[in-house]
């Protein structure tokens, strides 16, 4: 009886020791490429015991870092909800000529090397930018000043919330807002009654990654930061400064911060995909 | 021939007057509409446009003398080949990776499963020293390997380690799905008409997920081409030899060479953007089975 | 409320989905678009509730063109196919929804809404069902909370997309007599679109066939059923039996029979179609009588009424339905030879602008 089973599994899987030594290889890579360097930060922080990294984490220009991560990602994540919101609604609930088009450009940064994301900025507003000697006349600094910083932000997670909300409206359709309408209901008590309930999960999807890239970003800040310490210096940057200046346990005492940054990021992720799997779009959830 | 040309305005008339939306009960997709194309062009579209600009200024030949310096070359061949490198380790690990945790049972998987993201949320200049730590001589793995006198961290080989653990879960996350949703009913016929299982694998399986594993795969390539924070702790950073093209465009950029840093970009965008295109191809021709 | 609709056209690309309708559906009217896919129904459902714009044409509520008044204005009832239930609201929230949303001013208080909602809910008999959410329900549960939330609004015009199309069999039955009873109690213009012709002709007082974007014959079900006015309508209502014939000096000619044809009295001679329905043949033994000559083939002999298939000359299939006792009475048995006489008939003949011909 239970050999006939056997039997009939073993024509749609593989033997035992091929499905133990794939198993293994699995987690061996894995192991080696994610359990280890995130174990690693942690102990490096705590090299030096708890008392050394607690000094590390108050120091004033950490706290700066640390300040200054929270209000750019203050900024940019309320943005491009916006932003996504409004270019769902458009996109998902109307049809039109170009919407692939448009679909694609939405998706455009996430194709964009972060270096490059802050070298356009400065291509425009620095020094010798497009518009330097204009901003320069009228005193206006916007490149080594926070102001790149969050526009550098909002180029790089731009696409976030967008990209997780499309689909999920486009496969929700226009059913319940046409229903609404019928029963008397405006377009703002269509929006916020019908749409916006049937999409907090994957808007809260959105955020979360929008906020995890948004407060780890590197690269695009870094070219337009100028690594002014306590005034432009964001974490992930104060974390490269203080690693140059072999500051070990510094450095990763701040990155310890932003590590648990992302484990609580996939924490929540996860719990909202096994939670609310079913009301968020199916269509993946590829970056 | 004004007669050609009064046609040819009409006909332009009739295109833009068509009907290029469908009318709808639902309001607001003037303002909407409005609003996504203003933001998308004030944040991107502008930005990427004065990338375009600037290069201009050295004229064709002066362009071409930028990109084609030996540094830069080196740069370039290191950051195109380093990516390669890791997506191809992406695409064979991660398929073993999505495999089993599509197919197989074992303790934590769920955990395991949602672990796979790490390198999406976590920030990448964490990820750089991290695993700068662990590959740098005196490093959990490096010491390990520095008797076999492998060198990783401060090389290529670095470079390719961290351009890996950038890329790991785009391979495993495009080909899970396409797993998940495979009937188990194709195998069974397969084994019925009496594959063995490696056929099945090979015949039946593989050609079933191939357009998954190539959009993984030319996926992760194409974020390895432009990382930075992740490299730059681990790559040594020494000219010609393990400097990577986005560090080549910091660096001009510090010497306020910004005609020659947008050369380079140019070159990397035009990359990513053929890469882009690469990508919905393989999806089209997934499509074909109509998927 | 009455509803008057004149030469609506809607086009959506290059397909016309309406070519042209004219329809008026009166005061407490129980009316019935039925069609096939493709033939328009919904579009003209949709234009009529202010989902969907005319190209040309108008519709007018009670004598006033609404043209102007958006759907959100309309205060009609719809009640979509697949429900379109919100469903991150309870029961309870989805039939309040359209009180909800009303302008502060004319928004009854609470306290009526939530008497109004019961009192509803008490009617599609689902007030136990209150608090739960729509994926918790049944498919006729989810039907009924939609007909409760599209009358909260007390719309005077009442229309519903295939609203039986997503039930069973014996769900179905019971939803339509449920939903004719409140259609007269509350007094509603009623338009409702379906495929299916046994609930139009059961449901409705005027069924109106459409196909291919045009109306091809409104009337009480009765007449729809007993009058086709063209051979679609004919093949689309009930079962029938179709016949390729000549029209000769007022005489139609199926094979060897003749029969009388005086509605075409002046055709000399031409092709025509004939339609006779089973329950209109008359069935003898060959050489007994006149009738169409064919041979018995089989007896589906389920219910009162026996089918009987036959077989004509240069294998038609022919059926007729012939009571038990009648068919006792014959003795015949599957292989013996029928002659088979219409006892109704309708012809249609080629080139008098019949449609489908």
């Amino acid at each position: 009886m239970n050999k006939a089973r056997d039997l009939a599994r073993d024509s749609i899987t593989e033997p035992r020791w091929v499905r133990v030594t794939l198993t293994l290889v699995a987690l061996t890579f894995l192991v080696l490429f994610l359990v280890l360097p995130l174990a690693s930060v942690f102990t490096e922080a705590l090299r030096q015991g708890v008392l050394a990294y607690a000094r590390s984490v108050v120091e004033p220009d950490a706290l700066a870092a640390i300040r200054l991560t929270l209000t750019v990602a203050a900024i940019a994540v309320p943005v491009n909800v916006l932003f996504g919101l409004t270019a769902s609604w458009c996109i998902a609930k109307f049809e039109f000529r170009f919407k692939a088009l448009l679909i694609t450009l939405i998706d455009l940064p996430f194709s964009v090397s972060p270096v490059i994301s802050g070298l356009v900025y400065v291509l425009l507003f620095g020094a010798q930018g497009l518009f330097g000697k204009f901003l320069m006349a009228h005193g206006i600094q916007i490149i080594f000043h926070v102001s790149a910083l969050v526009l550098a932000t909002i180029f790089v997670t731009f696409p976030f919330v967008a990209r997780e909300l499309i689909p999920l409206m486009q496969e929700q359709g226009t059913d319940e807002e046409e229903a609404a309408t019928v029963l008397g209901a405006s377009g703002l008590q269509t929006f916020f009654r019908v749409t916006l309930p049937n999409v907090k999960w994957g808007l809260l999807y959105g955020v979360l990654l929008c906020n995890a890239r948004a407060m780890g970003e590197f690269g695009a800040v870094s070219v337009v930061s100028g690594h002014i310490r306590g005034m432009t210096n964001t974490m992930p940057l104060h974390v490269e400064i203080l690693y140059n200046e072999y500051n070990f346990v510094g450095a990763f005492a701040v990155a310890s911060l932003l590590a648990l940054l992302a484990l609580v990021t996939l924490v929540m992720k996860s719990l909202v995909e096994w939670r609310f799997g079913d009301e968020l779009a199916t269509g993946g959830r590829r970056h | 021939m004004p007669g050609s040309e009064q046609q040819g305005i009409r006909a332009l008339g009739g295109w833009l007057r068509g009907p290029w939306k469908k009318p709808s009960v639902l309001p607001g997709f003037g303002p909407t509409l409005g609003y996504t194309i203003f933001y998308l062009s004030l944040v991107v579209l502008i930005p990427l446009a004065a990338l375009l600009w600037r290069p201009a200024e050295l004229g064709l030949s002066g362009m071409i003398a930028e990109v084609t310096a030996p540094r830069v070359l080196a740069a370039l061949r290191l950051s195109f080949g380093t990516a390669l490198i890791a997506a191809c380790i992406n695409a064979v690990f991660g398929l073993i990776v999505a495999w089993v945790l599509v197919r197989y049972d074992f303790p934590f998987k769920r955990i395991i499963d949602a672990a796979v993201d790490l390198p999406f949320a976590l920030p990448t200049a964490v990820a750089g020293i991290a695993l700068t730590a662990l590959y740098a001589p005196n490093g959990w793995i490096g010491q390990l390997l520095e008797p076999w006198g492998l060198k990783v961290a401060f090389t290529p080989l670095g470079i390719a380690v961290a351009l890996t653990f950038i890329g790991l879960p785009f391979v495993v996350r495009t080909v899970e799905p396409v797993l998940q949703d495979l009937d188990n009913e194709i195998e069974e016929a397969a084994a019925s008409l009496g594959a063995t299982r490696l056929q099945t694998f090979t015949r039946v399986l593989l050609p079933a997920i191939l357009p998954a594993l190539l959009t993984g795969f030319a996926l992760s390539f194409a974020r390895a081409v432009g990382e930075y924070g992740s490299v730059i702790f681990i790559a040594g950073n020494m000219p010609m030899k393990s400097e990577i093209a986005p560090l080549l465009i910091v660096i001009k950029l510090e010497q306020f060479n910004y005609a020659g840093a947008a050369a380079i970009a140019v070159v990397m965008l035009s990359a990513s953007f053929a890469m882009l295109l690469v990508i919905n191809i393989i999806q089209r021709w997934a499509q074909r089975w109509g998927q | 409320m009455s509803i008057e609709i004149s030469g609506i056209k809607k086009r959506f690309g290059s397909f016309q989905a309406l070519k042209g309708i004219d329809l008026k559906a009166d005061r407490n009217e129980f009316l019935a678009l039925l069609g096939p896919s493709g033939s328009g129904k919904t579009t003209l459902l949709r234009i009529i509730a202010g989902l969907e714009f005319p190209d040309e044409g108008s519709i007018r509520f009670q004598g006033e063109d609404v043209a102007t008044r958006t759907a959100r204005d309309r205060k009609v009832g719809f009640v979509f196919q697949h429900y379109a239930l919100f469903r991150h609201m309870s029961v309870f929230e989805n039939v309040a929804f359209g009180l909800r949303v009303k302008p502060r001013h004319t928004r009854p208080p609470e306290a009526e809404i939530r008497d109004r909602v019961m009192r509803l809910l008490g009617l599609v008999q689902l007030d136990w069902l209150a608090e739960r959410y729509p994926g918790q329900l049944s498919g006729g549960q989810r039907q009924r909370v939609a007909l409760a939330r599209a009358l909260a609004i007390e719309p005077e015009v009442l229309l519903l997309d295939e609203p039986f199309g997503a039930l069973d069999a014996k769900v179905r039955k019971e939803l339509r007599r449920w939903l004719r009873t409140l259609h007269e109690e509350m007094g509603l213009t009623s338009i409702f679109v379906t495929h299916d012709q046994e609930e139009a002709l059961e449901l409705a007082d005027r069924v109106v066939v459409m196909n291919l974007g045009e109306i091809e014959q409104v009337g009480t079900p009765q007449k729809i059923y007993e009058e086709p006015s063209s051979p679609y309508v004919f093949d689309f209502i009930g079962n029938t039996n179709r016949f390729e014939c000549r029209v000769v000096a007022g005489q139609v000619e199926i094979d060897d029979w003749r029969g009388p044809a005086p509605e075409h009295a002046g055709v000399s001679a031409a092709k025509a179609l004939a339609y006779v329905r089973p329950h209109d043949l008359f069935l003898r033994r060959q050489g007994e009588g006149p009738g169409i000559a064919a041979r018995v083939r089989h007896v589906f002999a389920a219910g009162p009424t026996l089918r009987i298939e036959c077989e004509g000359t240069g294998g038609r299939l022919i059926e007729a339905d012939v009571p038990r006792h009648a068919w006792t009475a014959l003795g015949l048995q599957p292989g013996d030879l029928v002659a088979m006489e219409p006892r109704m008939i309708k012809v249609f003949v080629e080139g008098e602008g019949v449609p489908g011909f």
